[in-house]
């Protein structure tokens, strides 16, 4: 018995040693087996009773980390959210183009404005025409095609969601038949380490697509829910369905886009509504559901701004294939920068661009008059100018006259500088006591005489006026004696006579006064004077203001006088005689445009456009691609950092998990040793028994 | 830290780092052959909307420079229209001055050559035109604005006729031809009603320089040349004296003379006009320059520098290579 027990135990080792060899083996073959964690064989020493009898091989092991594993697979799951947005994103950027290839919207605007800028200089030339047409024409491409772009993009999402929901069913499904398979093995004491290699590389896949938690039974069972803790599998599966149906900019979630529902397609759980999905599945519904149609949402808010800011020039330029442009309601105009057109009349008759599409009246071929419209206001932020009052006259009020305290104005102004007379009687034909009067009255009143006295000069005479009546006289720069009263003025000679009056400037005769005026006009539109006569009520007044091309008026609910350009523009006016605008208390100012919607924008009316604070087409543009771009950088910012990190980690897992060549070399050189020593220990037993043998033989 | 590094994960991360530079690397090479810092708006960040806005002023700023251009070639070309007419219409008034010098040697016939001479000057001069636009028609830029040569003679033989036969006095004469309407004249119907002419020089400013073949100055040339070019000696059996007859002719000469300095006035006017807009011109290259020098300091790249980078990462990367290349001859399994 002493001599075969060491030959059985150094079997036992060479076996142990044969089983460790296979292993590191297997090690060194998976070596760059990306998921293939290093195996280790246990190893125990036997006895019975007091006696050794060798060394036995246990189960194969895995060596892992579970922390490091669940932190890898919450990383990837991130991680590949944000490359999935990333690319989403990007195709977006590569819409706008590279910036100095002036492919973006805000590029075709700006070219727009451009062109309407060169043909307000030269409104009759063909070519500046035809190109404005043509920009515009490209703009509504640049619009089409984008929001075309963004349909597209919610459609290849949606196709994507059904390959990731198809895939989601796959590995679930994967992970069920492995998580089976383990419980068996458990059960039987099998070793389990390469299913669950398996298992854990279906797991890293399934995070992919969305993100994951999970635990593990006694059995072995790795049960997988979603974060959010929705069974996904554990030994069979739950299907995830998806009814892909294509969509459209009106479109929209709940309502005409599908749902991703867990377990049954109608009552089961839907993944839709969980913010916190993740991965890959959950950036996808959020890229149909949210990012695109927000995108959507602000190209319909530009485009719709835009087609009202021409319109309210005068010039429908975008609209409808029907010419209408939609109400400014937010879901009235979804989708509008798909459907948005030249306006089919100016495809029709391209000089509508320089006459304007509202109204027929002749407008001559190098008339700027619209076109500097569209410059200043289209593209500016302000769409017109308004004159309001702040007096009450309402239509009840008697003459404007008696409301406004406003009169007409007579004026006389002398012909000859009596300042430089010195004395007025140096004249021959001034000669007081006798030749020395003249008359003056005002409208019906009374004629008053003024009389010119020994030694009198211009002031004296100027004075003696005023005392007749207060405020009537003055002298002119030019010492010329000025007469103003609010009434017709009539001169007669008195004692004077005709030459006497003659040396004072003079005329005999009526001079009639001239009712209170200010002048209006729209833009380029020649001025037009307005006159209040002193029988003028309200409505006269509102008739002649109406009466001026291009002039809108109303009075507003107080009672106050409004003034406002027909078709959008600015506004001119000056005050005349008798002051009535300031009377009126009338003043200038500028009426932005309707603003840019933010809230409730898109089909289901719950999308924010994002873009704030933007007063002209221009700035709305701009901003838009410029939030776009940060977007799709933040995105990659967030995606390289959130990539570094699960390298990081994956390096620690893997270094944990995978297979150093030079360790599993240095394993081989020890077993390699065991095996050799084991192998001694046979030899030496054998010549052992040998010698026994040979003893006996002889 | 772990404690061992498995051979994959050596591998990966050596992958990695190579890729990282090489990324880099593609980046300066873009920015080296492009000569602007980035190919996206993304990648601007904060800047995306700068840059845009920066493009757009220099889009613009280009076409107000080329409106002003324009707008200048205009009013040279109205300049010479007008300097042409102030000419002729000076060339007239001498020959007047001469001819009335020259006592009872007058010759009548001399002074209405030249006057129809002018006459038919100053007719195409006030339908100058620069390409297909008509200078001195207002917004009627397509039409010419003087048309009606013929029926003004016949209007003025008329008038003059019936000053010699008696039909009316030298007082009416005088008064009819100066109230002659823009038709009798010979004016083109549109050219009435059209308006004024605008040089857009930017976003919210525009220079008038409208100068009508209808103004006073072009009008009171235009009436008295023809009035002096259809002009007659009364003869002997015809109503008017020959005082009379110096007196219209008097008439007419201050008429031109009138036209001459009404002329002068416009052609200040938009000389006034073209200097605005050559002040605007040099406002908009300079703000051109600065939009310039903004848009190169946020798009364009610095050269040296991404070459230098450049260089360090090509010397960072031959050296991973190498590093790759050393370490995976430093295995055991080889060494064994």
């Amino acid at each position: 018995m002493a001599s075969v027990n060491p030959l059985n135990i150094a079997l036992t080792g060479l076996k142990v040693a044969q089983s460790q060899i296979a292993v590191t083996s297997n090690n060194v073959a998976n070596v760059s087996t990306e998921g293939y964690t290093r195996k280790t064989v246990q190893q125990y020493s036997t006895v019975l009773g007091d006696d050794p009898t060798g060394v036995e091989t246990g189960v194969i092991r895995r060596t892992i980390d579970e922390i490091l594993l669940r932190d890898y697979r919450t990383q990837i799951s991130s991680t590949s959210a944000l490359e999935t947005r990333a690319k989403y994103l990007d195709q977006i950027q590569d819409f706008h183009g590279p910036p100095d290839s002036e492919q973006s919207i805000t590029a075709f605007m700006d070219q727009l404005k451009a062109a309407f800028a060169q043909l307000s200089n030269q409104p009759e030339s063909p070519y500046l025409l035809t190109a404005v047409y043509s920009k515009a024409e490209q703009l509504v491409e640049k619009f089409s095609g984008f929001s075309d772009r963004l349909q597209e993009m919610r459609n290849n999402a949606q196709s994507t969601i059904s390959e990731s929901v198809s895939k989601i069913n796959t590995l679930t499904r994967q992970i069920a038949d492995l998580n089976l398979s383990i419980k068996v093995a458990t059960t039987q004491g099998r070793t389990t380490a390469a299913l669950e290699d398996q298992r854990d590389e279906a797991v890293k896949a399934l995070a992919q697509e969305m993100d994951i938690s999970y635990f593990k039974t006694p059995e072995g069972v790795l049960v997988v829910q979603t974060k959010e803790g929705q069974a996904l599998a554990d030994t069979s599966p739950i299907s995830v369905t998806f009814n892909q149906v294509p969509v459209g900019p009106g479109s929209y979630y709940p309502v005409s886009a599908n749902p991703v529902m867990l377990g049954h397609p109608v009552t089961g759980i839907n993944l839709s509504d969980i913010d916190t999905l993740g991965g890959r599945l959950g950036e996808l519904i959020r890229l149909r559901d949210e990012t695109l149609p927000t995108y959507q949402a602000q190209a319909d808010e530009l485009a719709h701004k835009m087609a009202m800011r021409f319109s309210s020039q005068g010039l429908d330029l975008f609209t409808m294939p029907d010419g209408t442009i939609p109400a400014n309601t937010p879901t009235s105009y979804v989708g509008f920068s798909t459907d948005m057109v030249i306006n089919p009349s100016i495809t029709t008759d391209k000089t509508l661009i320089r006459k304007g599409t509202s109204t027929a009246s002749t407008v001559q071929q190098g008339s700027s008059e619209l076109l500097r419209k569209i410059v200043e206001f289209t593209f500016g932020s302000v769409e017109y100018q308004r004159a309001q009052g702040t007096v009450n006259i309402s239509n009840t009020v008697p003459t404007l006259f008696t409301t406004l305290g406003i009169t007409g104005q007579a004026r006389v102004v002398g012909t000859t500088n009596i300042s430089a007379l010195g004395s007025l009687d140096s004249s021959p034909y001034i000669n007081p006591p006798t030749d020395d009067d003249f008359t003056i009255q005002v409208g019906v009143g009374a004629p008053q005489t003024i009389v010119i006295t020994a030694g009198m000069n211009a002031s004296g005479l100027v004075s003696a006026i005023n005392t007749a009546f207060p405020g009537m006289a003055q002298l002119g720069s030019g010492g010329e004696l000025i007469l103003s009263a609010t009434d017709n003025i009539t001169i007669g000679a008195g004692t004077l006579l005709t030459a006497g009056l003659s040396e004072l400037g003079l005329t005999a005769g009526v001079t009639t006064a001239s009712p209170p005026s200010f002048s209006i006009s729209a833009g380029q539109n020649t001025p037009s004077t307005i006159q209040i006569l002193s029988t003028d009520t309200t409505t006269q007044l509102l008739s002649k203001l109406n009466a001026v091309a291009g002039i809108t008026a109303t009075l507003t609910v107080g009672g106050f006088l409004n003034i406002e350009p027909t078709e959008g523009g600015d506004l001119s006016l000056t005050d005349g005689i008798g002051a009535p605008l300031q009377a009126l208390g009338v003043t200038v100012a500028d009426v932005p445009h309707a603003s840019f919607n933010v809230n409730n924008l898109g089909p289901g009316a719950n999308l924010g456009g994002e873009v704030s604070g933007a007063l002209t087409l221009q700035n709305y543009v701009s901003q838009m691609v410029s939030l776009q771009s940060q977007e799709a950088n933040n995105t990659d910012t967030l995606f390289t950092s959130e990539d570094n990190y699960r390298a990081v980690i994956q390096t620690e897992y893997m270094s944990v998990t995978g297979v150093n060549v030079d360790e599993e070399m240095a394993n081989l050189i020890n077993i390699q040793a065991a095996y050799n020593a084991a192998s001694r220990t046979i030899q030496v037993a054998n010549e052992m028994l040998n010698e026994l043998m040979n003893t006996f033989i002889r | 830290m772990p404690t061992t590094i498995s051979t994959l994960a050596q591998q990966l991360n050596s992958i990695s780092s190579v890729k990282g530079i090489q990324e880099k690397m593609f980046t300066f090479q873009q920015q080296i052959s492009t000569g602007v810092k980035h190919q996206t708006f993304k990648e601007y960040g904060v800047d995306s909307q700068l840059i845009q806005e920066y493009r757009g002023d220099l889009v613009e700023s280009q076409v107000y420079l080329d409106n002003i251009d324009i707008a200048q070639i205009n009013i040279k070309q109205m300049n010479t229209g007008i300097e042409e007419t102030i000419a002729q219409a000076g060339n007239v008034l001498s020959v007047i001055n001469i001819q009335i010098e020259k006592g009872s040697e007058f010759d009548l016939d001399t002074i209405k050559r030249t006057a129809a001479t002018a006459l038919q000057i100053i007719q195409a001069n006030m339908n100058s035109r620069v390409g297909d636009r008509y200078l001195f028609a207002g917004t009627d830029v397509g039409n010419a604005p003087y048309n009606g040569a013929n029926t003004a003679t016949a209007n003025f033989q008329t008038h003059i006729t019936d000053w010699l036969n008696g039909t009316i006095s030298t007082a009416t004469l005088e008064s009819n031809i100066d109230g002659m309407t823009d038709s009798q004249l010979g004016y083109s119907t549109t050219v009435q009603t059209a308006k004024r002419i605008f040089a857009r020089a930017d976003d919210s400013f525009e220079v008038d320089y409208t100068v009508f073949a209808t103004d006073d100055g072009f009008k009171n040339v235009l009436t008295g040349l023809n009035a002096l070019a259809n002009y007659e000696r009364p003869a002997a059996g015809d109503v008017p004296t020959d005082d009379e007859f110096f007196d219209v002719l008097n008439v007419f000469y201050r008429k031109i003379q009138d036209g001459v300095n009404d002329l002068r006035a416009a052609s200040t006017t938009i000389a006034s006009g073209s200097q605005t807009l050559e002040t605007v011109k040099q406002n908009l290259m300079d703000d051109r320059q600065n939009y310039q020098k903004l848009m190169e300091k946020t798009e364009a790249t610095d050269i040296t520098d991404s070459v230098v980078r450049f260089q360090s990462l090509q010397t960072q990367l031959e050296a991973s290579f190498r590093l790759s290349s050393i370490l995976s001859e430093m295995s055991l399994a080889r060494f064994l």
